[in-house]
């Protein structure tokens, strides 16, 4: 799709479109971030982390760590809708997460 | 092919009247949770609609984590030797003693300060009857949360 777009560009009859196509693209990515609280058990951290991401034990423990030790970890970067859609499991989880992004 | 819901066991051996007296302050937690969030559900942009529903699905799966909860300390087994739970409501039992430890740090606990809270070096003569309370409460969310963590879990046993 992004090659067909190209070859109409070059024939100078979507330039447009392209920009926009190319505009998403480079779109800074979401940053998923856990901030530290004074409740929450290290052993909850840690498996929250590894329901709802997947990561092994050691990764999640290295993250829960992060946490505790400089009050923030970022556990996840990408696509701004999937960046919501964690940082909403994580407030169902009672865990308090931030969405951030580069700019 | 059917949904298998894993099946989890832990061991709590408890009075009944210690029981029935946290089932009463969470009873009365939860009344408040039903309305209001724990956490401040901070979004990078002014969006009423999405904060909106955003908040309204989070004080639902709130409210269903807390009914599981005092479902289950109202159950007639409780605290009476191995309790059998379904990993889903497992997991609403651990996200409701969040919760409710989260809200009870924000109201009752709030003068206390962080150390002291974590070293639990907390002398009950310098609280009030409701510190004391809600303090042992807090405490009671936080072994039921533990035993339910290594059961679901049991990597996490050393942390």
């Amino acid at each position: 799709m992004i090659m067909a777009r190209i070859f109409q560009a070059s024939s100078g009859q979507t330039t447009t479109e392209l920009a926009t196509d190319t505009e998403t693209q480079i779109s800074p990515p979401w940053h998923v971030v856990v901030l530290n609280d004074p409740v929450n058990l290290m052993s909850y951290v840690v498996v929250v982390l590894r329901k709802v991401f997947g990561f092994d034990h050691e990764k999640a423990r290295k993250h829960m760590m992060e946490v505790h030790q400089l009050g923030r970890s970022r556990v996840w970067t990408g696509e701004r809708e999937q960046a919501e859609a964690y940082t909403h499991t994580l407030h169902q989880w009672q865990l308090n997460a931030i969405l951030e992004h580069d700019d | 092919m059917p949904f298998l819901n894993m099946m989890i066991k832990i061991d709590l051996c408890l009075e009944p009247s210690l029981t029935h007296a946290m089932t009463d302050l969470v009873q009365s937690v939860r009344h408040d949770l039903g309305k209001n969030l724990v956490i401040d559900p901070a979004l990078p942009e002014d969006d009423p609609d999405l904060l909106e529903a955003w908040t309204s699905e989070l004080i639902e799966t709130l409210r269903e984590d807390c009914d599981f909860l005092l479902e289950t300390l109202q159950r007639e087994d409780f605290g009476a030797g191995e309790l059998l739970l379904e990993e889903t409501v497992a997991e609403g039992l651990i996200r409701a003693c969040s919760a409710i430890r989260l809200k009870i740090r924000g109201t009752a606990l709030r003068e206390i300060n962080d150390e002291s809270l974590e070293e639990g070096a907390l002398n009950p003569a310098d609280l009030s009857f409701d510190q004391q309370r809600s303090y042992l409460c807090y405490l009671f969310l936080a072994g039921l949360q533990s035993e339910i963590l290594v059961a679901l879990d049991p990597s996490c046993e050393d942390l």
